[in-house]
This record gives structure tokens, C-alpha cells and sequence, in this order.
């Protein structure tokens, strides 16, 4: 069986064809992007000139300022919705007494109308376009929330974002609830989005945590820890007893953002715990909290076989001032080697260049 | 029979083999294609309108820690920091690793960063050389310089992976220019997965193009064949070769030059191996390995948009001691992990990924080889099969070159970094060239590669750099002041 002659020359053809229409497109389309680019700089530039007019014209008389409105309108409806969108999020934050201007250009150009329209496409990439759109423009305040329940991850996410922005107790609870559901694809954004709500969001974290634990509990303590509230005192001491290891290490973590005498006698007890990562938890906590009291059973954990609890508990005791250093000093001589080596690590270290040291350590 | 009519009957069997493998690969291929297609498609839309800056002021975002090993680079050091440094990522370190230079390295970094000893407690979980002294900067809190005896890139890697405090590592070469934003660009796949063990971005190539203060400010074609070639090759290898494996089975390169990894995984897999000239893929083999193996994350994901930029060799000399060393490594690394090949416990690294590298990577410039020469052979004999021939040419050369064709059509549609009608039909007359005589010479090393692997030879060669200077622009050379250099350089 041989090859045909007309078989190549198909084949030389075809190639030939495909190779010239490709060149083609190469060079069409990068003179269409450099005639695009410029024409978008031109119109930005224009619109920043109206912009700047009608600032002034605010200065003007009531009927002169309404009339030079309408025609203002106008122009901006007559740009696409890109230039729109470019305008909008470099001005926001720029060039302030914006504001009322920007609410009622989105307001009047449709901008927010064709992003809300976009939240209800079948595409997940519009509506991933619409959320973002109205992200920056601040609005949606009837279709966001919904996206939260997005089928595709990137979308919740955005929809995160945006919650983030509208902190409150109902949205943080609807934030939590997403940590639980399964793949926990933006479980970032999630985080993200409670740490930027800030105290929004304690009343619902402690809720969260109050309930019975679960996985998530380790992630969500650590928002709690930079928030802090006296309301996480309570889960955090339960969770302190808690059967998993990873939830006492992280409720460890949230007792010495809190502080306290409570917090302090539950990280003294967890400083015996059977799991090395809450023991270390433990010490960096009554490290952080500078607790003298705890330097005996600190000097103990110096002698812990977990490399980890015998650094973080040298540490704690460097923190912890003069007692420490005294106790470390002792310790160089101890009899077991490990908590010797330790010792002198954590002694060896300069005190000059304090902040340095802190951050290398 | 005459020697003839043996030879003619020899050919005629074996090239229908030949032709039946190219099918086989270029069919491979495109689906590899379709698949880069669709990533980008994907891709683009996720990023499109994305407030990266955002990340910037999150507490939540993981640490990373930027290794960058360093031997006798006193001359490029210095800016090389300072672009590190500058990196637009709210929670970074950088642990610049002197691995016993022999040159002013150390000093140059001593008289601009304003060093100071530190003495982190620090667990060394890696075996090591000796490490010497550490330092961190005054100035830049976030530098810290460890100095260590000489034991090789793998093992300066490790030192640095002992002392690194991040989540995730980003594995970089001193002299690898990085785009300002491309941590943020990298660090995505981490933020919304939890199976990733890796993301690798693109590389591409820096020569030509106009470089100012750590950064390259102007992308653009370079002035010699041999650079250009390595252009579209580049762009082949990244935005279509490792794009394309993220839908389909992950992949099993990242770039040495620039990667970004979870801390855990590799210590727990004991750090960069010696003794391999193939580190980068070695690593990234074993990592995978252990991930089936422990069930644990096992997807190494391709980032097509952060970028890294990084020079690449114009003399055939130096290019050919390179692509020997790469070929060899990769040899290395397949049959250091030959267990994955086509088992199932691996899924589709085992079926489907290391088959490919096996086959297709590995083999092709064999099979290629005996195809050209058997057409050459078959001329001499008079026994040469015309139409075999030409269909081995449209199917080896032809193809790759339609190939090379649709990526670059990829890169004008979604990044368009050539701006300049120049720049674009120069890469569009490097991709029509590329296959007569460049990849010839290509399969030529990459055959010395095989045989040096299969010899056992373990050697590294010299590398030269010429470095990073400011390029001038196009008009120079419009107006008569530079003489543009088009062929081989010596």
C-alpha cells in the first residue's frame, strides 16, 4: 500500500493554508491591539477631562450646574462600558468628592444594571464579570448574597469579596456556613473576607465556635486570634479540652490573644498536653503573654522530647524577661542534653538588633 | 534478492513504523493542544478584571519564602537582590544562599544590604554542608543571606529550605528576572485548591529585550537565530507542552529557574536530591510520587500568566552543552522512577504523563534520527521511498511547525508581549525556520544527551552568561547604528 500522490498534495495544501492563515491573523491582530489600545487611552483621557470640567461646573449656579449634569450624562452613557468601568475604579479612590458624582453615574450609564444582568447569566464567566463589576462599583446589595451559593468556586469567591465589604452579622454567618460545605476551594477567600470584616464578625464567630466542633474550627480561631474579642473567651476554653489536637493547638493560639488569668491557667495545663503541637502552642502563647509564673513548667517543656515545644518554649522564656534568662542560665548545666542545647541557643542569640532577632527567630 | 531489493524491502517495512509513530505523537499533540486551548481559555476568563492588589493587604496570605542559591555572581548580585526585594507580595522573605563563591559575592552583598549576624534556632532537617554564618539585612528586614561551604545547587537549595519560615517555597535562579506582580499570579492555585503541590510559571526569553533595574521593561525579539529559535521554543514548551497537562493528568516539569512549592512536602521528602543533573524534574517526579503514594496533594499545576525571564544561550557551543544536560537529566529522571511507568496506583502520572515523557520526549529524537537517516540511506541505495519521505517531513517538520504557529497565535491572543510589527514577523520567521537545520541540531544533542546518560556521564558543563545590560531600542538599529545579526553566532 503506497502513499498517494494526491494524499500529499492535500496534505502540502492544507499545511500551507493553515500556516498563511495564522501569519495573517498574527500580524492583523497585533495591529488591531495597538489601534485598540491607543484609541481607549484617547477616550480615558477624554473622560478624565469631563470629569475635571464637571467638578468645576459643580461650583456653578443650581440651574447652570442641572444643565451642564444632563449633558455630562450623556457623554459618559456614550462610552463603552471598559473606559466606564477604568474611570470609575481609578477615580474612587484618587480623587475624593467623587462619590455622589460616581453613585449617580453608575446609576445613570446602566453600568449597574448590565452587571446585575451579568449575575444572572447560565456562563459562570459573566457572572464571575457581573460580580466583580459590582465589586468595584459597590452595589448589588439584591443579587450578591445569592452568588454565594454559586455552583462555580471563583464566583463564590468574588461574592466573598464583596461580602467582605458589607460586613455584618447575617453575612458572616452565611460565610461560615460556606467553610463546612466540602472542598473548601475559596476557603481563603472566606477567611479573608471574616479577618476584613473585623468585629463584624465576632458575634458570629462565636457562635460558630460555641456549636459543636468540627475541622473548619482550626482556621476560624485563627481569624478569632487577630480579632480578640472578650466573647471568645468561653469556646476558646472549651475547645481548649476539645478530643482533636489541632483544635486545642489552635484554641491555645486564641486563649493568648485573649489573656487573662483564665486563658493563662487553661495554656499551663495544656503545656502538659499529650500532643506536641498543642504543648507548643502553649509556650509561644505564654511566651507572647510575657507570664513569668509559668517559668518553672516552661523550664520543664525544655526538656520535652518534640524539638518544636523545647524551641518554642526557650523562646517563651527568653520572652518572658529576667526570671527566664536566670532559668535558662540554670538550664545550661542540666542533665539532659537536649534542654542544654536549647538553652544555650536561645542564650547564644544577640541582644542587639533586637527586632531582627524577633523576626529570625 | 540484490542488496538493493533487500534494502528497498527493509525500508518499506520500517518506515511505515516511523510514520505510524509520528502519527502517534503528532496526535498526541493535539490533543495536548486542545487541551492548552481550553487552560487559557479558562484561564482568562478567571483572571480577567481580577483585583489582584487586593492580596496585598491580606493577613490570611501564605508566607513565602524566595530561595535563591548564588555561586560567583558578584557581578549581577546586587541588582538581582534589589529585584527580589521589590516583589509585590505582602508576606515574603528572600534567603539569598552563597554557596561557597569564590569571587567578591559575598562582599558585593555585605557593602549594599547592610548585614548583621543572626543566630535563628532552627531546625536542619536537611542534611547539609556546613553553613558558615547567617545574616539578615538592617535595611531589608525580610533578607536574610546564608553562607555555607560549596556543595552544589541542590544542596544550597536544602539550606535554604532548613532556614525558610513560609508555607510555600518559591525556588528561583540569582540570575532569574521575575516580574514584579508574578507571586501573586502564582500563589492563586494554592488559595483555591488544597491539592496543589506545585505551580509552575512561564519562562521566556530575555535576550533582546531591554532590562532596567532588575526588570524587564521592553520585551523584545533578540537579534540572533539561535536566540530566536530558543523564543518560539520556549513559548512551545510552556503556554502549549506544560499548559496543556493541567486539564489532563498535572504535570511532571517545573522550571528550576522558577517554581513554587509547599515547604511540608518537600522536606517531608527529604529536600533536593544530589547527585542529578536533572534537579528541577527530579524533584517534582518524587514529590508526585509521594503524593499518590500517601494520599496527600499531588497536582502540579502551569500558571501561564506569571512570568520570569531568564537568558538563554547564543553560542551552539554553550546551547548544545545545555540541551546534552537536559536530555540527560531527563533520561536520569525516568529511569529513576520507572515504577510509575503504567501503573495504576500512580493514576494518571503513571498512565498517561510518564508514558508521554517516555515515548514521546524521550524517544522522538531516536525515532527521528533513524527517519532522517534512513531517507538519506535510502537516496544513496537508490532504494529511497519519495512519497514516505515527503509525508515523514510533513508529519515530523511540517506539523511541528503548525504547531509552533497556533502557540504563537496563543501568545498574540492572550499576552501580545511583542508589541512591534518587527518583533512579530521575526517570530513568525523563527518558527517557520526553526525546522530546518535548528531542531536537526537540537535532536543531534539531544541524541549526544541519551548516549551520555546511557554512558553514565554525570557532568555539568560550563555555563556562560553574558549578563543583562540595557538594551537599545529598535531606532538605533533603524538608523544605521548597530548591524543586525541574523545568523549563527561563533
Amino acid at each position: 500500500m503506497g502513499i498517494s500522490r494526491e494524499f500529499i498534495v492535500s496534505l502540502i495544501r492544507g499545511e500551507a493554508w493553515v500556516l498563511l492563515a495564522s501569519a495573517i491573523f498574527l500580524l492583523i491582530h497585533g495591529a488591531w491591539i495597538r489601534w485598540h489600545r491607543r484609541r481607549d487611552r484617547r477616550l480615558l483621557n477624554k473622560a478624565y477631562g469631563e470629569l475635571a470640567a464637571m467638578l468645576d461646573h459643580t461650583k456653578a449656579g443650581e440651574r447652570e450646574a442641572h444643565s451642564n449634569r444632563r449633558r455630562d450624562s450623556a457623554f459618559f452613557r456614550g462610552l463603552p462600558p471598559r473606559i466606564l468601568i477604568k474611570l470609575i475604579v481609578e477615580t474612587d479612590r484618587a480623587i475624593s468628592g467623587t462619590q455622589e458624582w460616581l453613585s449617580r453615574l453608575k446609576r445613570e450609564t446602566g453600568l449597574v444594571q448590565l452587571a446585575e444582568a451579568y449575575c444572572s447569566s447560565v456562563f459562570w464567566w459573566r457572572r464571575l464579570e457581573g460580580a466583580r463589576l459590582l465589586t468595584v462599583m459597590d452595589a448589588g446589595q439584591s443579587v450578591m448574597p445569592d452568588l454565594l451559593q454559586d455552583p462555580h468556586p471563583t464566583v463564590r469567591a468574588q461574592a466573598v469579596e464583596w461580602a467582605s465589604l458589607h460586613p455584618s452579622q447575617k453575612l458572616a454567618e452565611k460565610l461560615l456556613r460556606l467553610l463546612r460545605d466540602g472542598a473548601g476551594l475559596y476557603r481563603f477567600a472566606v477567611l479573608d473576607g471574616l479577618t476584613r470584616m473585623g468585629t463584624h464578625a465576632a458575634g458570629a464567630m462565636v457562635e460558630f465556635l460555641s456549636g459543636p466542633s468540627e475541622e473548619s474550627f482550626v482556621l476560624v480561631m485563627r481569624v478569632a486570634s487577630s480579632v480578640a474579642g472578650p466573647g471568645f473567651l468561653k469556646p476558646a476554653l472549651t475547645l481548649s479540652q476539645d478530643p482533636s489536637a489541632p483544635i486545642r493547638a489552635g484554641a491555645a493560639a486564641l486563649l493568648g490573644a485573649l489573656g487573662g488569668s483564665e486563658s493563662v491557667n487553661a495554656l499551663l495545663a495544656l503545656l502538659r498536653d499529650s500532643a506536641p503541637e498543642v504543648r507548643a502552642a502553649a509556650a509561644r502563647s505564654l511566651g507572647k503573654l510575657a507570664q513569668w509564673p509559668a517559668t518553672p513548667l516552661l523550664a520543664e517543656n525544655l526538656r520535652d522530647r518534640s524539638w518544636e515545644v523545647r524551641r518554642e518554649a526557650g523562646l517563651a522564656l527568653r520572652a518572658v524577661g529576667s526570671p527566664g534568662i536566670l532559668m535558662l542560665r540554670r538550664l545550661l548545666a542540666d542533665k539532659d542534653h537536649f534542654a542544654a542545647d536549647m538553652a544555650k541557643q536561645v542564650l547564644d542569640m544577640p541582644t542587639g538588633d533586637r527586632e531582627l532577632q524577633e523576626q529570625w527567630t | 534478492m540484490s542488496w538493493v531489493e533487500i534494502a528497498h524491502w527493509l525500508f518499506y517495512r520500517f518506515e511505515w513504523v516511523i510514520l505510524a509513530y509520528f502519527l502517534f505523537v503528532n496526535t498526541m499533540y493535539l490533543v495536548l493542544l486542545i487541551s492548552a486551548w481550553a487552560a487559557m481559555l479558562e484561564h482568562r476568563r478567571v483572571v480577567k478584571g481580577e483585583f489582584r492588589w487586593k492580596l496585598l493587604g491580606s493577613s490570611q496570605i501564605p508566607r513565602i519564602s524566595v530561595l535563591a542559591p548564588a555561586y560567583n555572581e558578584g557581578a549581577t548580585i546586587a541588582d538581582s537582590l534589589h529585584a527580589f526585594l521589590t516583589l509585590n507580595y505582602p508576606n515574603l522573605e528572600i534567603i539569598l544562599v552563597n554557596d561557597g563563591s569564590k569571587d567578591k559575592t559575598m562582599e558585593v552583598i555585605k557593602d549594599n544590604f547592610d548585614l548583621t549576624s543572626i543566630h535563628p534556632i532552627y531546625q536542619r532537617r536537611i542534611e547539609t554542608k556546613a553553613v558558615r554564618a547567617l545574616y539578615a539585612s538592617r535595611r531589608y528586614p525580610n533578607l536574610v543571606v546564608l553562607d555555607k561551604e560549596n556543595g552544589g545547587k541542590a544542596d544550597a537549595l536544602n539550606a535554604a529550605l532548613n532556614l525558610a519560615t513560609g508555607q510555600l517555597v518559591c525556588v528561583v535562579d540569582s540570575d532569574t528576572l521575575i516580574e514584579a506582580d508574578a507571586l501573586l499570579r502564582m500563589v492563586r492555585p494554592f488559595l483555591m485548591g488544597e491539592n496543589v503541590l506545585a505551580v509552575g510559571g512561564t519562562i521566556r526569553v530575555a535576550n533582546g529585550s531591554r532590562v532596567e533595574g532588575g526588570r524587564v521593561t521592553a520585551p523584545r525579539m533578540p537579534r540572533s537565530a539561535l536566540a530566536g529559535f530558543q523564543v518560539v521554543e520556549y513559548l512551545r514548551s510552556f503556554l502549549f507542552g506544560r499548559l496543556g497537562w493541567n486539564k489532563m493528568a498535572g504535570n511532571l516539569i517545573i522550571s528550576g529557574a522558577f517554581g513554587l512549592f509547599r515547604r511540608d512536602s518537600v522536606i517531608a521528602i527529604g529536600g533536593y536530591a544530589h547527585h542529578t543533573v536533572g534537579e528541577d524534574m527530579e524533584i517534582v517526579a518524587r514529590l508526585r510520587r509521594h503524593g499518590y503514594e500517601n494520599k496527600d496533594a499531588n497536582k502540579v499545576i502551569f500558571i501561564p500568566d506569571p512570568v520570569a525571564w531568564t537568558e538563554v544561550p547564543e553560542s551552539p557551543r554553550v546551547l548544545a552543552r545545555q540541551r546534552d544536560r537536559w536530555h540527560r537529566g531527563l533520561a536520569e529522571v525516568l529511569w529513576r522512577h520507572r515504577q510509575v511507568m503504567f501503573n495504576y496506583k500512580y493514576g494518571g502520572l503513571g498512565l498517561l504523563v510518564f508514558p508521554f515523557f517516555v515515548l514521546v520526549e524521550l524517544v522522538a529524537p531516536v525515532i527521528e534520527a533513524i527517519g532522517v537517516l534512513g531517507c538519506v540511506a535510502g537516496w544513496l541505495l537508490g532504494a529511497m521511498n519519495v512519497p514516505f519521505a515527503i509525508c515523514f517531513f510533513l508529519f515530523a517538520y511540517g506539523y511541528g511547525t503548525l504547531l509552533s504557529m497556533f502557540v504563537l497565535l496563543m501568545e498574540e491572543w492572550s499576552y501580545h508581549r511583542y508589541d512591534t510589527l518587527r518583533d512579530r514577523l521575526l517570530l513568525l520567521l523563527w518558527a517557520a525556520l526553526e525546522n530546518l537545520g535548528y531542531r536537526q541540531l537540537t535532536v543531534w544533542w539531544r541524541l549526544k544527551g541519551l548516549a551520555g546518560f546511557l554512558s553514565g556521564r554525570k557532568t555539568w558543563g560550563h555555563m556562560e552568561r553574558k549578563g543583562f545590560q540595557a538594551q537599545p531600542p529598535a531606532n538605533a538599529r533603524a538608523a544605521g547604528k548597530l548591524k543586525p545579526h541574523i545568523f549563527f553566532q561563533k
